[in-house]
Formats: structure tokens, sequence, C-alpha cells
């Protein structure tokens, strides 16, 4: 600091200086303070704000001249329209011509202003001072009244207040006298203030109606003109809320912004849902729609526009209002995931969906993986992974067609024999038992299937547990094969049947042809492919095993006692039996017998055991719990068969193939995997805790686009001992998941439902997807349904099919009739099926039922639909596809669709015919082809009766009584005598068989005799008139109202029932 | 640009062995401090430091020091980092500067005038210290401004972060947690900090030095304030920032943090020593038997070392005499405490001394 030039100064330092060091502090700290400010206005989000507003005027604009337009446009074309403007025009000319009247009216009001106001004012005053006046006169009163009561008590009980009492009433009788003449005196100047008022009011009431009367034919035609203008008046509307204009520039300006900003943050407040901050829990609050200003908005979808603009692209089932799920009432978060309160791109914890997204992200937005926060957002492709956190108690989820692919999956390789999954703990083991495998297969081949199953059966769900990138290397390889070798050993050595003696009996002699016929018709391809073994079958085909190298594997005897009853083999096992005579099943054990493996694997063999390797190995697993001394001699105690029997047991405890396979000894045994649910569960356990192992390339950061959580469950999916890479670990602690053959599409829906396990959130109750009974039922049939297979055979559910209601779609669709299998209400929601009764409430509460579920919805409806108030733009329905009904058609033989089931046919005949199936359509088989044959498969009386309350709840039907009003006999025998005349002249016994006739291969259609206790009356009514409707294809003829005429259908069925005896 | 191979690893390997970097550092101050005369002459001065900037900045080049040293947490550790060498600098400067002149029989600078300067309040100090709040004033604006603060989501106590910190002006204590049990590092420690600063003024009565620098009159007073301030806390900020990794393992400033780094978990405790590997016997059941070593050592320490310095060391006899018994026992245990927290810090680091005195039955560790 400088001294001060003059050395007699005061001062130790330059004033000069100071102030000028002062001064340049003044302007740093304004220049700060200013860019602070600007750093508040500069946000990012505030900037999408702007750039949105900007967007959206364009848009409006071109709104607006599109408006404008058509106004044109009908302003031509239209005469009347024309006229309205013309009217217009006359009417504005007419009030200007009167301008003069209007103006010496007004002059007139103005003259008496000042008396006016005066005048109320004043009354307003007198008012105001009466009411007080009033208030203390009625005040005085009750005090008086009061105290002349007291006075009576005192009195009466002779007290000596009484007196003093008595005084004070005086007083107080005055005090009330007064205040009643206050009151009155004001009472008297009101009436005349008002009176004063309402004289001068009158004058300006009559000069306004005058001017009114002048003004008002513009008016009107001004009104008809603005009908038109309708449209044009809403976007003016919206246009003026979008301009910018000074005020809001103002507004917005940093420093003056903490008033009123038009540019805010957008929030939606969820106190629904808790958020756990660790220490306490908060409400939900979303904010993404502060930049996302268009994702409630319909048709913001083109191209060009900025990501962030676009509406989201399911918006009636997200987001919308009338959706089910709202963001008003769901936000954003509880799906998505990310935090909701942050409104940078970065603090969201936005994730690309894969690493190009995220290399565009970082160029574009500076996107980087967020570090410090446990959930970052879901990359879409997994998002819906979040739909089970509300809809956890549906087996399928509406609309989830990737989570719930991922849970078939994972139904069908079975993971969950090794991992406990909470919600998936009763399902049936998806491989056979293995208790009765000597009588099955040989040794060899059980030893080279565990060692390469695909060798075998390329199509096989049966993993691979060895020889895997952590047990390929050489001294692991030999550790392999004593494995497998103790595997097959104790497998061998512990299977016994309490049916078999020593082995099957050989099946009497077989023609392979006829086996190959029965095969290909009696049922067994609709589970089962033969011929290539490469082959993979379609969802349906693919539900037993490929049987084109069965022959290479099974015995005869063994197929033929399978064939003729498989739940005595295994009782878990899906294969349900098809009734066949020995005859058949000896056919068809011949004909598997010709499906050979085309290679080598047939003459593969057990090799023989090395007894080093298998000590080695037995050590190798005693030792992780026994000291290593004490494991050697326990090893060297044994005889060799005894080590390879304890290392067999070793190795399927280790392995757990018990998962999936009933093995004796493993009958209690705990599951050996991770539990992928509860408070550790998979989507949400912290990252940190999966073992990444020398995997960095997965890690966040490490590669744009990996969410490290998706990285690692799908890494795992693909190779299972991937984390063991690069590690030194001992033979026997190594990684176990076998490797499943799994296309990457199922990896990815396998990942998605894995991702959807998750600690429980505070959902509540009011936003979870609550099942009523019905769904319920419809909920647990639909996965016996799955479980049978049922949809290989039978079209048992339509494909859910959103039709866009609109003039273009119409084409598309008039050829197809549609099958509501969803009630869709007009106010947007869908439901399952609504009651009769609840159908009611909704009525009464202004909700039109536009679709009821199980009815038939025909194109002329769908026009109809077209023209309700408020439109519907698209319904979700439940279709048959063109391609189905085609299908059907060109295949009389095709077993029947099951569409609507319950509400043809008796529940009790139902449910006796699902526990055991009887013929109804005989002629279905000849010698060219046997016909199809419905499996007996063994359901119990709970599965049967669920099964037929789910199709009850399918087809609208109650369940399980229906009342069948008595007819008086005298009414009965009348009906049913004309009924038999409609019957011959319609001639129905051409193609059904009638009393008496023999039901052959020959006849067309089912036997009158089965019908009563099959078939619903009310369902007959309905056949009769358009079969098609209800099994597209049918060889039934349809009959219109000329040809049966409206009251002959009851005797028609009268007549029918009556052909059944008792 | 990558920095030469041969560089990082000498600088990784001398730093990254804290006995070592810890040793050389005292070291240097030691040296620092006999030769401050030369060192802080600006023609000397300045070229280290010129040399230390160069240093540091091609360190930036270095990707694991850039991420680490950019840190909005860690940039205000650098500006102490230089800012205390600054002003450490000034300081000695003018006390080499003082000393000379002493030397010469000259009165020290701020006296030079003859007589004891008075200035007024206004304009000399308030007029400038209202300056100078105005410029901090700017700088905090302008810091919070382009290194936003780095906030993070809600605390997690089930998921902390790996390497877990303490705020930067906690890092030091956070250190001794590693080598001492939590009351000792976490309350006797940070309370002998406080009772050693308030029993200064009835410690040290030297007058000199009073209102001028000097390092010549005062060495012992400075020598330990530089020991306890640079070392001991400065240092092990140092550390505990730059050196402290993920499992809080040591690294070198530029040996990039690996979550997998093992290192071998082989401390031990004294009485391990003693009847483990000394005597070649069990460890006797009974804490007292086995602790007593340890417990005769600390003992020792502070019972009967500050007799024998009393008695043997003629700069503490010297103490003994001008303070008496009480002043003398108060100075010379937070003397010892200070000095037995590096002796601990080196014990650990040399022979893996986990204890002195370990009792877990009762929760006390020494």
């Amino acid at each position: 600091m400088p001294k001060p030039a003059d050395p007699l100064s005061d001062t130790l330092y330059d004033m000069v200086s100071l102030n000028r060091l002062f001064f340049v502090s003044s302007i740093l700290l304004i220049a700060a303070t200013v860019w602070a400010a600007w750093q508040d206005y500069d946000r990012n989000w505030k900037h999408y704000q702007r750039d949105y507003n900007r967007i959206a005027l364009e848009r409006a604009e071109k709104e607006r001249a599109a408006a404008n337009s058509a106004i044109n446009r009908l302003k031509k074309e239209n005469a009347q329209v024309a006229e309205l403007y013309t009217n217009l025009e006359a009417a504005k000319a007419a009030v200007a011509g009167r301008q003069a009247d209007i103006d010496k009216l007004n002059a007139e009001r103005e003259d008496h202003r000042g008396a006016l106001e005066k005048a109320l004012q004043k009354f307003q005053f007198d008012k105001s001072e009466a009411d007080t006046a009033k208030q203390r006169a009625e005040s005085a009163g009750a005090h008086l009244a009061e105290a002349k009561e007291k006075l009576e008590k005192l009195r009466k009980a002779n007290s000596s207040d009484a007196a003093s009492v008595e005084s004070s009433l005086k007083g107080l009788e005055a005090h009330a006298a007064d205040a009643l003449q206050n009151y009155q005196e004001w009472s008297g100047k009101v009436n005349e203030s008002k009176l004063a008022f309402e004289e001068l009011n009158a004058k300006e009431v009559v000069a306004l109606e005058a001017i009114e009367k002048i003004v008002k034919t513009r008016e009107d035609a001004q009104k008809e003109v603005d009908r038109v203008e309708a449209e044009l008046i809403l976007v003016n509307r919206k246009i003026a809320k979008l301009e910018p204009s000074l005020s809001k520039t103002l507004l917005a300006m940093p420093g003056l912004d903490f008033i009123a900003n038009p540019e805010h943050i957008e929030q939606d407040i969820l106190p629904h849902f808790q958020e756990d901050l660790n220490f306490s829990t908060v409400g939900k609050i979303d904010r993404c729609r502060t930049c996302h200003m268009a994702i409630d908005k319909r048709g913001w979808t083109e191209k060009e526009l900025p990501a962030v603009f676009r509406s989201h692209p399911n918006i009636d089932l997200y987001v919308g209002d009338n959706s089910p799920h709202p963001v008003s009432k769901f936000g954003c978060t509880i799906c998505h995931e990310g935090s909701g309160r942050s409104v940078d791109f970065y603090t969201t914890a936005h994730m690309p969906k894969d690493a190009k997204q995220g290399e565009e992200w970082k160029e574009k937005y500076g996107w980087s993986p967020i570090h410090h926060f446990d959930k970052p957002m879901l990359p879409t492709p997994y998002i819906e992974s979040s739909c089970t956190k509300c809809h956890a108690s549906q087996v399928r989820v509406t609309m989830g067609e990737k989570v719930n692919l991922g849970r078939q999956v994972m139904e069908k390789v079975g993971c969950f024999g090794c991992h406990p999954i909470a919600g998936m703990e009763n399902l049936r083991k998806v491989g056979p038992a293995l208790n009765g495998i000597r009588h099955k297969v040989t040794r060899d081949w059980a030893y080279n299937w565990i060692r390469k199953p695909t060798d075998f059966r390329p199509t096989t769900h049966m993993p691979q547990a060895f020889d895997l990138s952590n047990t390929s290397d050489a001294e692991a390889q030999k550790k392999n094969t004593a494995m497998i070798q103790g595997i097959v050993e104790y497998l061998f050595e512990n299977s016994e049947l309490a049916h078999v003696k020593d082995a099957y009996p050989a099946p009497p002699a077989g023609d392979a042809a006829a086996g190959k016929k029965l095969f290909d018709f009696v049922g067994c391809v609709a589970c089962h492919v033969a011929g290539d073994m490469n082959k993979a079958g379609t969802q349906y085909t693919d539900f037993g095993p490929n049987l084109s190298t069965v022959g290479s594997k099974l015995n005869a005897g063994w197929i033929f006692a399978w064939l003729k009853n498989p739940a005595q083999y295994f009782h878990y096992t899906s294969m349900p039996s098809l009734r066949l005579a020995d005859q058949e099943a000896a056919d068809i054990t011949a004909f598997l017998l010709t499906q050979k493996h085309p290679g080598d694997f047939p003459n593969r063999k057990l090799p023989p055991v090395v007894e080093a390797d298998v000590e080695a190995t037995l050590l190798a697993f005693l030792q992780s719990s026994t000291p290593t001394k004490l494991a050697q001699e326990k090893v060297r105690a044994m005889s060799p068969e005894e080590r390879l029997l304890d290392l067999g047991k070793r190795a399927i405890g280790h392995q757990g193939c018990f998962g999936c396979h009933d093995i004796k000894g493993f009958e209690k045994t705990k599951k050996i995997g991770a539990e992928l649910t509860g408070s550790n569960a998979t989507g949400s356990k912290d990252i940190t805790k999966f073992d990444f192992g020398f995997r960095h390339d997965l890690l966040m950061g490490h590669t744009a686009g990996a969410y490290d959580r998706v990285a690692w469950v799908k890494a795992k999916l693909e190779n299972p001992r991937t984390f063991d890479g690069g590690r030194f670990v001992e033979y026997a602690e190594r990684l176990r998941m076998p490797k499943f053959r799994l296309t990457e599409e199922e990896r990815d829906a396998l990942a998605t439902w894995v991702l959807s396990f998750r600690t429980r959130e505070n959902i509540p109750v009011s936003h979870m997807r609550n099942l009523s009974h019905e769904e319920a039922v419809v909920n647990a049939g639909k996965t016996i349904v799955m479980q049978s297979n049922c949809a290989s055979c039978h079209k048992v559910g339509l494909f859910p099919t959103r039709i866009a209601v609109s003039e273009e779609a119409l084409p598309e669709i008039a050829t197809a009739r549609v099958y509501v299998a969803r009630t869709i209400l007009s106010d947007g929601r869908q439901v399952e099926r609504v009651s009769a009764d609840e159908l009611a409430i909704l009525r009464k509460k202004g909700v039109d039922i536009l679709l009821p579920a199980g009815t038939w919805l025909f194109p002329q409806q769908i026009t109809a639909l077209l023209e309700n108030q408020p439109p519907v733009t698209s319904v979700l329905v439940y279709a048959w596809g063109e391609a189905q009904i085609k299908e059907q058609v060109g295949d009389t033989k095709a077993p029947p669709f099951i569409v609507g089931e319950g509400a043809k046919v008796n529940p009790d005949w139902f449910f006796r015919f699902l526990k055991n199936p009887t013929e109804i359509r005989p002629w279905l088989a000849d010698k060219a082809d046997p016909g199809a044959r419905m499996p007996t498969f063994g359901f119990t009386d709970d599965e049967a009766s669920l099964l037929v309350e789910h199709f009850a709840v399918l087809a609208g039907e109650k369940f399980p009584f229906q009342y069948d009003p008595p007819l008086d006999e005298k009414v009965r025998g009348e009906l049913v005598v004309r009924g038999k005349g409609v019957f011959e002249r319609m001639e129905c016994g051409k193609c059904h068989v009638v009393e008496g006739a023999k039901l052959t291969t020959d006849t067309p259609a089912p036997a009158f005799a089965l019908v009563a206790p099959r078939i619903q009356k009310d369902w007959f009514a309905v056949w009769l008139r358009d079969p098609q409707s209800i099994a597209p294809g049918t060889g039934m003829t349809a009959f219109n109202e000329e040809q049966v005429k409206p009251d002959e259908v009851d005797a028609l069925r009268e007549f029918i029932w009556s052909l059944h005896k008792k | 640009m990558e920095l030469p191979k041969f560089y990082t690893d000498l600088v990784n390997a001398v730093v990254s062995r804290a006995a070592v970097f810890v040793i050389l550092s005292s070291v240097g101050l030691v040296l620092a401090m006999k030769y401050y005369r030369v060192l802080t002459k600006p023609k000397v001065a300045g070229p280290i430091g010129l040399g230390a900037a160069f240093l540091l900045f091609i360190s930036f080049f270095d990707p694991q020091f850039k991420t680490v040293a950019t840190l909005p947490d860690n940039v205000p550790i650098i500006m102490m980092v230089a800012s205390v060498t600054f002003f450490v600098w000034v300081a000695f400067r003018q006390m080499a500067l003082n000393d000379e002149r002493l030397e010469k029989g000259l009165p020290p600078k701020e006296a030079e005038a003859g007589e004891v300067q008075k200035t007024f309040v206004w304009p000399d100090l308030v007029y400038i210290e209202f300056i100078c709040l105005i410029l901090f004033t700017v700088f905090l604006t302008v810091w919070s401004i382009a290194l936003k603060a780095p906030l993070e989501q809600p605390a997690n106590p089930a998921k902390t972060p790996n390497p877990s910190k303490a705020p930067w002006y906690f890092l030091g204590l956070q250190e001794m947690l590693v080598y001492f049990d939590p009351w000792i590092a976490g309350v006797l420690l940070p309370t002998m900090i406080i009772t050693g600063l308030m029993m200064l003024p009835y410690i040290d009565k030297n007058p000199k030095g009073n209102g001028y620098y000097t390092f010549k009159e005062r060495k012992f007073a400075i020598s330990i304030f530089m020991y306890g301030f640079v070392v001991a806390w400065v240092l092990l900020i140092f550390m505990g920032t730059f050196l402290r990794g993920p499992n809080w393992n040591f690294f070198g400033p530029y040996e990039p943090w690996d979550i997998h780094k093992l290192e071998p978990l082989t401390n031990v405790n004294l009485s391990e020593i003693i009847y483990l590997q000394v005597l070649g016997v069990g460890m006797p059941r009974n804490w007292f038997i086995r602790e007593i070593w340890g417990i005769l050592l600390v003992l020792g320490y502070f019972v009967a070392m500050p007799g024998l310095l009393a008695r043997f060391v003629p700069m503490f006899r010297e103490f003994y005499k001008q303070l008496g018994m009480i002043r003398y026992s108060v100075f010379i245990v937070h003397l010892l405490v200070m000095g037995g927290m590096l002796i601990k810090m080196l014990l650990r680091w040399t022979i893996n001394l986990k204890y002195l005195v370990g009792i877990p039955e009762y929760f006390f560790n020494i």
C-alpha cells in the first residue's frame, strides 16, 4: 500500500489510492452480483421453457392460419355463413348511424352521475349505521330480559341480592329504550336515503336500457359470427397466453423474477407416494414437466421437434388426464425412476437406452452417468420393469408385453428352481423327475446329455452346467468329467419306481406309419415338434421337448408306458393323457423310435472313471468344510464306488440339479441361488453389492450408456460365469449358474422381469392395481390355460388390438368383427369386466358404457362410436386377427373356438368334461385323419372349477348358478310340437343326429341328445341366428328371421331340449 | 501429454509409503528451518516456488491427479497448500531479515522508526478492512458460481461413499482414526489441541518477538508450532485429500484409485510381538498380564519421561526451572502427546504395530 505523498499526513496510507482501490472493488462486487443474477436467469430449464413457448407460439400461429382459412372457405362456400358476416356488417353500420343517440344518453348519465354516487354512498353509510343500531338494540333487549329473569329467581328465593339487581334493572331498561329509539331513527333515515338513491338510479337504468337496445342487434350478429369462429377464438386465447409481452419480460427479469415469474418450475405434487430420504419420508415431487412441457399434450409427435418437447408416446395409457395413469396421480418417476426433484439434465439422472444415445447425449447435453444417485432413470427399453410395482397382483400385466414375456421365459427355464423368488414359490419344477431314470435312458446317454445338452437337442431348455468359461481349462475339465460321472452314478443308483420291476415290458408291435399319422393328428404336435431336431417350435409347439432325436434316447417299453399314462412316471408332468388304445400307443412308440439322432451322439460313451480325478474333485469339495488331513483320510477310507456316489451327491447339491428335477435324497434341500426378491432384490439392491469382477466395461462411466444394473443382469444371462473372468478361484468356489439357451430378445425380456424385483415401495392401496374377484379368477385361470398349453389347439384368447377409431381406420376393420374383452368407459377408463350392478351405478353417474365386455362389435357399431360425444379416438379390444379366422375357416376339423365358452355350455357339464373329456364330434376321426382328441389333463377339482369360472367370467356369465324358470308342462308340450314342425321344415336332422340314430363318423354335426345337458338355453338363440360371430368357420348354417320366425326360436329350442332323455 | 513414467513411478513410490513421505517431510521441515536464511531469499525461494508451481501444473496432465484435484471439494485444499506455503515464506523471510539486523545490533525492522507507530482506526484500519471484506465477498461469489456446490443425494446410512471422507478441515483428525481408537483420535486429541492452545500464554512467557518477526529468539516455540501446524495438521489434511483412496488405502498422487487394491492385513499388538514372536509362548489368558508391557511402556512415556527429561536434558532442565512443577507437567504432557502421535504413526508404518495396549475386553486400546 503506498504511503501518503505528504510526509506530514495523518494517515498511514495514501487516501487517493485507497479510494481508487475501493472504487475498483465496488465495481467488481457489482459485476459479481450481476453475474450471480445472470446465472439464475440463464438456467437450463428456463431456456427450455423459452424454446417451448416459441415453438408453441409457432404452432398456434399455424393453427390460427388454418382456422382463418377454414373460416374464409366457409364464408365462400356456405351461403348461410356468408350471410352472418353481411348481417354483422349491416348491424355495425346501423349502430354507427345512431351513435349520436348513444352519446346523448351517455351525456345525460354523466350529468346524473355525481348525484347518483353521492346518494349511493349516503344510503350505504346509513344502512351501516342502522345495522349497528339494530345490533345494539337487540343486545340491550337481551340483557334486559336476562336481568329480569334473574330478578324473578332471586325474588322467589327471597334473596337479599334482589334489591341491588332491581336497582340496576332500571338502568338497563333505560339503555334498552334508548337503543331501540336510536335504531328506529336510523331505520327511518335508511328508508329515506334508499328512496333517494332508487329514484336517481331508475334514470340510470332507463338510459342503459336505451343504449343496450340500440347496440343489441350488433351484439347478436357478433354472437352468431363468434359461433362460427369458435375455434379461432380459442386459438387466439392460446396465442395471447404464449405471446411475449413487456410485462412478461419484466417479470422474468433477473431481480424482478421473485414477484410472479411466468417462467417457473412445474411441479406434480404426489403426497400419496412417500420418498425415503433415509432419515425421514416426504411426499414425492416430480418436476419433470418443467422442461418436458408438451408431455401431456396431444399431437406433439413430429420428428423435427426436439425430443424434450414431444408428447408422451403412449398418452392414452400414461400422463393424459383421461388415461389410467394421469400424471397428477402417478407423476413420472414412479415408473421412470430418477431424481424427480431436479431440473437439470445431469442431476435428474437421465439414462440413455444404449451406448449410441449416450454418445449423442454427451455431445448435445454434456451428459455423463450420474454418480451419487441410487436410482437413476430406467433406460426406456427396461421401463416395463416398473409396472409390477402396482400391478403385482396380475399374473400378466395388461399391455406389459416385455415384462410378461420375461416372466414367461422365467417360468419356462425355471430360474426359481435355484433362486428363491417371492411369488414364484409354488410353480412346478420345469424338468422331469429323475427318480426312475434307470428305466428311461442309458448311462452313456445321461452322461453325454449333461455334458452338453444342446448336442443332443439343440432346442432344449436344459442348461449347460459344465465346460463353461470358468471351468474349461484342462484341470477343470477333468473335474467336470468326474462330477458328471458321479451325477450319473448317483441318479442311476437312486432310481426306483414302485410300478416297474426291472424294466418296462416291451410294447406290442406297432406300425410306424400309422404312428406318424396319429402323432400328426391326435394332438401330439400341439406341444411337440418331430422330424427336425433344429426346428424351434412356436410359442406353443415349443411347449414340450423336440422329439426329433428321441429314438436315440428312449426305449420302447418306457415310451409305451409313458404314452399310456404319463403321470405314472412322474406326477407333476404337463403331459396329458390322450387316452390312447394299446395299439395306438404302440404305433406312436414305433414312430418315435424312428426319430434317431443324425450325428455321433448315440455312439458317445460314458468315459472310464479316472480314480485320481474323482479323488481330487471330492477332496476339492470336502476341503471347504473339513480340515485337509481329515478330508484326505475320509476319502481314503471310502471304496471307489462310494467315492463316486459321494461325489455325485455333492455335485448334484453343488449344481442344484434338484431345483428343476425331483431327485431322491434332495427332497428337503434348500435352493442354492441367491434370493432375487426381498430386501436384496436385484432391481433395487445397492449397486456396490453386485460383483462385477473384472468386467469394468460394464460399470457406469466406463462405457457411455452402460447402466450398470442392467448391464450386469444382461451379462450374467449371456455368460453366467463371466464375473469369474481373470480370477483365481478354487474349483468348488467358482460361480455355478448354468448357461441357458436364450435369444437376445428373451434375455432382454428376462432382464426386464428380473429388474422388476425391487424392495417393496410404499405404494398406496388407492394406486395399486387391485383385482376384483372376477379379475382374480381370470388371472388364476389364465395361468392354468397357459400351463396346459390350451391355446395351442384352441383359440382361447383374442389378440389385444388397439383399434384407432377414425374414418381412415374404418376399412381396415370393416371386414373383421371384434370381440370386446375389455369394457371401455366413455371417460377413457378400461375395466376387465363390469357386473350388471356396477353398470347401473356407472350409468347413473353419467358414465356411458361404450363397449360392454363380452359383446361382439360390428363395423356399424364402430361407426357409431365415431359419432359419440366426445368422440372416442381409439379403443382397446381383443379381436380375431384375420389370419386366425382364415386358418379356422380353412380347417373344419380344427379344435373348437373356446372364446365365449362360458356363455355356451353349462358349468356342471363343463366341469365334468374337463375332468373326464367325452367325445362330442366323432366325425372328426376317420381313416385319413384320426382327429384331434381333447386330452385328459388330470386337473384337480379346484383347477377344473377354477377353469369353468374363468371361462364364465370371460364370457360375462354368472357363475355357477343360472336360474331356468320352469315352464308349464302344457305350454312346453305345445312348444315342443310346434318346434318339431320348425325342426322338420329347416331339416335340422340332415346334419345333426336325432334320437335313436347312431353317432357315426359320417355325422357332420353333434348329436341333439348331447345338447340339453351341455348347452345353455339363452346361448341357443344367438347361435341360431349368427353362428359365425361365435365360431368363425363353423359348418352351422345361420337362420334368419324369415327362416325361423322370432316366436319360433323358443319352440325349436324346447323341442331340441326335449330330445335329451335323462 | 503424458507424464514420464519414471517421474510418476518415483513420486508414487515415495509418497505412497507413508513413513517415507512423513519422515522426508519432517526432515525437510527441519532443514528448512535450519537454513531458513538462505532458503527464504527471493533468489532461492523464487525458483523453488516456481518449480513447485510447475510440478503442480504438469501434474494436471495426469488423469488421476486431475480428477482428484479438480473436485469442487478438493480445490480449497490446493488453495490452502499454496497459501500456507506463501505465508510461511513471508513470515520466515521477515524473520531472516530481522534476525540479521538483531545480530548486527540493530533494532527489528518494525521498530525502525525508533518509536512505536500509532495509526487511526479510520481510515487506516476500518477502510482497509472494508475493502478486504468487499474483495472477499467478490471472491466467494465468483467461487460459488464457478464451482457449484457438490451436492449429492440425501445421505443414506446404509450406503456410504468409498472412500468416506470428512470435511476437509477434519481430514487430519480422520487420519488419526487410522492409528488410534476413536476416544483418543476423536475426543482426547482434539481436546488436547484446545487445552494446549489455552495454556500457551501461561507456558510461553518469552517476551521476545512481541510485535516483530524473529526466529532466532523463539526457536523452540516456532519449531513446535511448525511441527504441530504444518506436519500434524496441514500435512495430514493433504494426505487425507490426495493420498487416501478407496477402502482408505494409501495411494500415490498419480496412482489410479483401484477399488480392488488390497494391502496385507498384518498389524500386530505389542503383546503379540512379545509373546508370540519374541518369547514364542501362547498369549496369556489374563488381559492384565498380557498387556502389562504396553501399560508399563505408556506409563513410562508419560510418567517417567518428563522426570528423565527434566533431570538429564539441559533444555528441559531449564524449562523445569522456569515453569515450576505444575506448569512443566502440563506443558510436557501436551508435548509428549503431540510427539506420541507421530511415534505411534511411525510404529504402524514401520513394524505394523496395531496397539501398544490392546484391551478389547474393555474397549480400551492405545
